[in-house]
């Protein structure tokens, strides 16, 4: 018997609820308080304001810093917050 | 026996109850697991192992034989162990689980065969010699195997998920390749169907157009999809025996994937709540 061959749904779907069920198997991602110069780069990229270098040098830290990747999540829609009430 | 339950559609409930009576030695129910369940399970086992060998078949064939035995305890006098039907608690159609435990055996069988033929190959051997010494009593399932050869973390053994644990370690070793190489992208995922950042604000601040971001994902999860069945084919080689997901692709994605990225750092939806004033 051969595995399922069949073509996998790509949508994936919002499941917020599995923030709440997630399971033991982190990867042990460290959680490293931002320092104010952290959180002003992450608000700069926010706002698209980065160039190609920077976005590298911050992705790394995103990657590695479940703080930073929460942080720059909030910044994100903060930012779009704001340009829905600025174009209101 | 007019109240046992079709196989097909029967709930835990009823299946509890179908093994309670068995081990009660409640003649019908005994006749129902021997001539309804047992042949499903060794058709589910014969396919299973089939690689067009009659030897394989005839393994098959003996783990079929002391599964069922073990069922009436009948290792039980030998080893003081409780039947088998004693640890049945329902979660799974009966026949499912006795699959599940069949499979697990004929694995354990098949590797210690193997890791004979290794450590001594000798074109004298027959099937008995090869089996004789090994125990039932250290089933090994796919995880462990796999965890040994990839050297990572092994899940519990006796595990009754074990082969949603093999597809977890292989996506696990996917999303691990994909931060390594393309890290933005892992991001991207991460802040789309976790945090919930949309695609066009996620676009503005990349600097580039949406579907490219759209473009991005998509290629990473075909990726990561792709990665994580061939790891998956790759530990069922090793096996040496294919098995079948009891549970779908679509599953593991919606699930299991969102899950392992989301677990590779803290809760969003606290921190969200606790900088809601920001």
């Amino acid at each position: 018997m051969q595995l399922p061959d069949q073509v996998i749904n790509d949508d994936f779907r919002l499941l917020t609820d599995l923030l709440d069920e997630v399971e033991d198997v982190a990867a042990g991602r460290a959680a490293i308080p931002l320092s104010d110069e952290d959180r002003a780069r992450l608000d700069k990229l926010a706002e698209g304001d980065c160039d190609k270098s920077e976005r590298g040098n911050l992705i790394n830290q995103l990657v590695s810093n479940s703080e930073a990747m929460n942080y720059f999540a909030e910044a994100l829609k903060v930012q779009e917050t704001k340009r829905k009430q600025n174009r209101a | 026996m007019s109240t046992l339950p079709n196989p097909a559609k029967s709930e835990s409930p009823d299946q509890r109850e179908l093994a309670r009576r068995i081990l009660a030695g409640d003649p019908a129910a005994t006749r129902y697991l021997l001539e309804t369940i047992k042949p499903d399970v060794e058709a589910f086992l014969f396919h299973q192992c089939w690689n067009g060998q009659n030897r394989s078949l005839s393994l098959a064939r003996e783990v079929i034989d002391d599964l069922f035995s073990e069922c009436f305890g009948g290792f039980a006098r030998n080893t003081g162990r409780k039947p088998l039907l004693a640890s049945y608690r329902g979660g799974a159609k009966l026949a499912t689980w006795l699959k599940t435990a069949a499979r697990h055996r004929l694995i354990t069988r098949m590797t210690a065969k193997r890791e004979r033929d290794r450590v001594e190959p000798t074109k004298t051997d027959t099937l008995d010699d090869l089996l004789e010494g090994q125990s039932d009593d250290h089933a090994v399932d796919p995880t462990m195997i796999y965890a040994r050869e990839s050297g990572r973390p092994a899940a519990a053994e006796d595990d009754p998920e074990s082969e949603r644990n093999v597809v977890k370690m292989a996506l696990r070793e996917a999303i691990e390749a994909l931060e390594e190489s393309d890290p933005d992208v892992l991001v991207l995922i991460e802040l789309h169907f976790l945090h919930g950042v949309q695609q066009n604000v996620l676009a503005r601040s990349w600097k580039v157009q949406p579907s490219t971001i759209t473009r991005q994902i998509q290629r990473a999860l075909e990726r990561l999809r792709v990665d994580t069945m061939n790891a998956i084919r790759r530990s069922q080689w090793r096996l040496g025996i294919s098995f079948e997901l009891t549970y779908t692709v679509e599953d593991f994605l919606e699930a299991d994937c969102l899950a392992m990225i989301s677990s590779r750092g803290a809760s969003a939806s606290s921190y969200s709540k606790n900088n809601s004033a920001r």
